[in-house]
């Protein structure tokens, strides 16, 4: 069954499986958002009860469309892809952030890494890419599946890039890595343009 | 696992002499069953007591023990030795990785704590370490990369003081510690005294007082069991500080770039492996692509190749006793970033909800990413690349000489 379970508010620093789940409630209220190719993505608050999978660690559960979920394409459909979108870019801004806390607390000799003039380039090189994603018109943007995608993949390069400057901590699971990693999959799942030729 | 084995990729090294290429079809043969266990290590890391007794884990890690602690009449004895040099090594871990990285990295055994032992420490301390290392499953680790001071081991702050009556106490945090939460034994690198010979390593049994380890929860390659250590007044006694009869400048740190600088084409070969292992699956499970995209997957290729011939250069180098720092961290750098470009690559071309639908590409598109941060982030390694370009050296100017031309075509 796919109606959604009652899930905390969202907050600043809220798990992505939970925005995940904030998304649903605004793109169909009282249901979950299936991807066209069937599944549905949300928070193992949410979905309680399927079984666990790989990413059941990151509080995400993944489960099968039902007659009751919001499906296929429509308008629905749409609210809940641009959200995803602005939820991937929301949370490469709270990287950012914290990506410019941490390297002030590393240091290298006698200075701080976000002196550097190498990470210092870096992390304006990836604000000027969101900036840049931001402005892309939304007539643009949400043109159609393969433009979203695009957009998709721009946010993917920006958050490899933001996490290898955290350095090691940007693979722990419990810290942006985590998240990002999520908005990948949720990506790969909702955002990703039919392929159907693929094997002509 | 016959669709895995048909797609296993060629050791591939045309000049590779032909007990190495001996040595990787070896290794190529255990593709299939890694990658089962491999699944299971990426559901419970610590399963892998489960299978230390099957070849395809007791294998990889013999080339890496003195020769009188190796397994006798278990392996072919001119495989073992031939996995015992950086290339030998390097493409045994290549071959192993594109199975699955997280078998060898959540095994028992040396890791590269063993080689720093090998490089610095007197007889008794060999046999106590490699002696219990064969006399039991012993996992083992290398601390030296600190919270606030990432690998920089000129700047490492745990320390070494000296109490009354002899011996010291070791105090300090180390974090990404491959293993250090379930070893039995490791080395620490901590500082005696100021400045660069003022850093010693010293060999812990994790039973000491005052030792503490926690793991830390990754994304991917979670058999490599990623910890924090903690050291409060551990005691450690005058034999344990490694290669004390040797000069300062000849252990401690000399004994961390050793041994990194022979390891680090490893990683590039890790990276390697499941670079080629994410193509070879993607080839595998889509039969034809279209032109543009199989134009894409054959960049991905052409770079894995290219990779794959650098760091089987720089591990022949080190075996002949020249150490390219650059060049050694570019291709892991290099390597790195190829990795998640294929499994991303992969994801994409495998179409909507790929990371769903083949969970076995889901893993290795958390993994790979560990291999940026191993031994040493990208950025760190660009700038041994830029000083070489500064002294004239840098890696255009290099390039292979025809005999040493290795071919990793992937094997289709």
């Amino acid at each position: 069954m796919n109606r959604a379970a009652p899930v905390p508010p969202p907050a600043a620093a809220t798990p992505y499986a939970f925005v995940l789940d904030s998304l649903h409630g605004r793109a169909a209220p009282g249901r979950l958002v299936a991807s066209p190719t069937g599944h549905v993505l949300a928070s193992t608050v949410a979905l309680p009860g399927v079984p666990p999978g790989p990413l059941t660690r990151f509080g995400l559960a993944v489960t099968d469309a039902t007659p009751e979920s919001a499906f296929g394409e429509g308008p629905a459909a749409d609210r809940f892809a641009a959200g995803l979108l602005d939820a991937h870019r929301e949370l490469l801004h709270a990287t950012l952030g914290h990506a410019l806390r941490h390297l002030e607390g590393r240091t290298s000799g006698d200075t701080t890494l976000l002196a550097k003039q190498l990470v210092a380039g870096q992390l304006a090189d990836i604000a000027l890419r969101l900036a840049e994603d931001a402005a892309v018109p939304q007539i643009r943007r949400h043109a159609d599946r393969a433009a979203r995608w695009r957009c998709h993949l721009r946010l993917v390069g920006i958050g490899r890039d933001l996490l290898r400057l955290l350095g090691a901590s940007g693979f722990l699971a419990d810290g942006p890595a985590g998240d990002l990693h999520l908005a990948e999959v949720a990506g790969n799942v909702y955002l990703h343009p039919d392929t159907e030729d693929a094997d002509e | 696992m016959n669709e895995l084995r048909e797609a296993a990729p060629s050791a591939g090294a045309d000049l590779l002499d032909e007990r190495i290429r001996e040595l990787a079809d070896h290794c190529a043969a255990m593709a299939g069953r890694l990658r089962e266990i491999g699944r299971r290590l990426d559901r419970d890391p610590d399963a892998i007591v489960e299978f230390l007794d099957e070849p395809q884990v007791r294998f990889p890690v013999q080339g890496m023990l003195p020769p009188q602690y190796r397994s006798v009449g278990e392996f072919p004895a001119r495989l073992v030795e031939a996995s015992s040099t950086v290339l030998g090594q390097v493409v045994a871990t290549e071959q192993v990785s594109y199975g699955d990285p997280n078998v060898l990295l959540a095994s028992p055994g040396p890791s590269l704590s063993g080689g720093v032992v090998q490089a610095l420490a007197d007889d008794a301390q060999r046999q106590r370490y490699f002696g219990r290392l064969s006399a039991a499953p012993t996992h083992t680790f290398f601390a030296l990369t600190e919270p606030g001071k990432g690998s920089a081991a000129l700047e490492l702050e745990t320390t070494l003081t000296p109490v009354p009556g002899g011996g010291w106490l070791l105090n300090g945090v180390k974090c990404y510690i491959g293993n250090g939460a379930r070893a039995q034994l490791g080395v620490v690198f901590c500082r005696r005294a100021p400045g660069p010979w003022g850093i010693e390593a010293v060999l812990l049994d994790t039973t000491a007082p005052g030792f503490s380890g926690e793991l830390l929860p990754t994304v991917g390659l979670r058999g490599a069991r990623i910890s924090r250590l903690r050291f409060q007044d551990v005691f450690v006694a005058p034999q344990d500080l490694l290669g004390a009869h040797r000069p300062p400048s000849r252990r401690g740190l000399y004994g961390a770039t050793y041994i990194l600088y022979r390891f680090r084409p490893g990683i590039a070969a890790m990276a390697i492996g499941c670079a080629q292992a994410a193509c070879d699956y993607l080839r595998t499970h889509r039969r034809s692509l279209p032109r543009r995209d199989g134009d894409r997957l054959d960049g991905i290729e052409d770079r894995i190749a290219a990779v794959r011939h650098r760091t089987y250069a720089v591990a022949a180098d080190i075996d002949a006793g020249t150490v390219d720092v650059a060049a050694i961290g570019a291709v892991k750098a290099r390597a790195a970033r190829v990795a998640e470009d294929a499994t991303r690559l992969v994801a994409e071309l495998l179409g909507p909800a790929s990371l769903l639908e083949h969970p076995w590409l889901e893993k290795v598109y958390r993994d790979v990413r560990a291999f940026e941060l191993m031994e040493g982030t990208t950025n760190l390694h660009a700038l041994a690349v830029f000083q070489s370009l500064l002294r004239g050296t840098g890696p255009t100017d290099r390039p292979l000489a025809p005999e040493r031309a290795v071919d990793g075509a992937p094997r289709h």
